[in-house]
């Protein structure tokens, strides 16, 4: 998942579509199969379906960061999207990442079959 | 909260005192303006006197072509206007910014805190928090999603970023505000990483800062005879506009350039996006939420006046969260200041 991470963050920091297309030939060429099958999947928007509700991830947020629902509301209609308001918001979200051992990308999703 | 009027009112030229016969950064033309620092929408023309710190005085007259009557006025002395006494404290913003202290002969000490900035920089006298009554604060960045890393952290990336564009051959632009966050990125890049050029736009600033005792690593103007010179291995620092400009597009090498917007609402992915910037580097003239809350909280306030940004939402959570009396304090667009120099339309109330 480091990789996956480190690719989203290649990606995200160029406007270059050939650096973008390096940066994803260069993780395929590392990834595990299984690993490689899931990045396609994702890229594509294929996310897997019901891993948990957008109203579950906003309810464990708001407990988190003990904000009220309301500046909840605020900030996302700020940021626009959901996912990166919840970042924003959780502190030391970063540092405890990288703290943790690594993980496949598909172990939830594989953990739901 | 009393019989007595309040100290300052919105009377739609600018914050007015009656009591003292003068404005803060007022937006029309009026007889007597306190001006907190020189970006263009706190500093305008127009007015009969202005009284801001020396360097704010500099900013203005360098920009302006008419002959501006000041008064200047240092950090920390007090003066007289009307039955109110007046100082100026370092806002940390840009250089010469300042908090605007106001304590009348009877009734509550006010501060006008302008836009500011807690954490300290190499280009300009750090905050001072001072204690008031009554506080109108900025809050450009008034909502918790919005909060800085330290920049020594941010300043390592910055120039890890032109070292890896210089080993690959390609020209660094950095694009920031010309008044304070472009002199903010130059004082902190690396010069050994390779040549440094500014836009002109931004070395006429940097004049006015040397000027004032501030330091710069080596740096040119980046233009035609420079270019060479920088192309492939420099870093260019300019405003936003300069940005997909025939100036820029005449740096970058055969190896192309990267270019790296500077502002606090690089913090959001969509306004990266919307940039076109290859990267967005968090570093911001103003304090963050938590910057926010400090400042209000070691003001000793009894009250709070939200204004420039998300002032209905800030007002909110004080009044909410922390029992405060808090309100809004409507400016000219009711909109939000950028820090980066646009006008960003607020929710605003």
């Amino acid at each position: 998942m480091h990789r996956f991470t480190g690719l989203y963050l290649d990606l995200d920091g160029t406007s270059s579509t050939a650096a973008k297309t390096r940066a994803l030939v260069e993780y395929f060429r590392g990834a595990e199969p299984e690993d490689a099958a899931w990045a396609v999947a994702l890229f594509l928007g294929r996310r897997p379906k019901g891993t948990s509700s957008s109203r579950v991830v906003t309810a464990i947020a708001l407990e988190i960061s003990g904000i009220a629902p309301w500046l909840f509301d605020e900030c996302r209609a700020a940021v626009g999207e959901l996912a990166e308001t919840i970042a924003l918001l959780l502190p030391g979200v970063r540092r405890r990442a990288k703290a943790n051992r690594d993980h496949p990308l598909g172990v939830y999703g594989a953990g739901q079959r | 909260m009393g019989e007595a009027p309040d100290l300052l009112r919105n009377d739609g030229s600018g914050l007015r005192c009656d009591l003292g016969g003068f404005w803060i950064d007022p937006w029309g033309p009026v007889k007597r303006a306190v001006v907190t620092h020189a970006h263009a929408d706190h500093a305008r023309g127009g007015s009969e006197r202005y009284i801001p710190t020396a360097e704010t005085a500099a900013f203005m007259r360098a920009r302006s072509s008419a002959e501006l009557p000041f008064d200047t006025v240092a950090y920390g002395e007090p003066f007289r206007l009307g039955d109110v006494e007046v100082s100026l404290h370092p806002a940390g913003h840009v250089l010469g910014s300042a908090q605007v202290l106001l304590r009348p002969d009877s009734g509550p000490t006010w501060c006008v805190t302008g836009d500011y900035k807690i954490e300290p920089d190499a280009t300009c006298a750090a905050f001072e928090q001072q204690r008031c009554d009554v506080l109108v604060t900025e809050c450009t960045f008034g909502l918790p999603i919005f909060r800085w890393r330290p920049d020594e952290e941010v300043v390592r990336e910055i120039n890890a970023w032109r070292a890896e564009n210089a080993e690959s051959g390609r020209t660094s632009v950095l694009l920031g505000y010309a008044l304070g966050k472009a002199q903010r990125v130059l004082a902190s890049l690396d010069a050994s990483i390779g040549p440094i050029g500014v836009h002109g736009s931004v070395r006429t600033v940097c004049d006015v800062y040397e000027g004032h005792g501030v330091s710069f690593p080596e740096h040119v103007h980046a233009n035609a005879e420079s270019a060479p010179d920088l192309r492939g291995v420099g870093t260019i620092v300019a405003p936003p506009s300069a940005h997909g400009g025939p100036g820029q597009r005449r740096l970058a090498s055969a190896g192309g350039m990267r270019t790296a917007m500077v502002s606090g609402w690089m913090s959001l992915r969509g306004r990266r996006r919307w940039r076109g910037t290859d990267r967005g580097f968090v570093l911001s003239d103003h304090a963050d939420w938590g910057g926010l809350l400090e400042t209000i909280e070691r003001s000793g306030a009894t009250r709070v006046l939200a204004t420039h940004g998300y002032a209905s939402q800030l007002a909110r959570f004080l009044r909410e969260s922390r029992g405060m009396d808090a309100a809004v304090l409507p400016t000219r667009f009711g909109d939000a200041d950028d820090d980066d120099g646009e006008r960003v339309k607020a929710v605003d109330g």
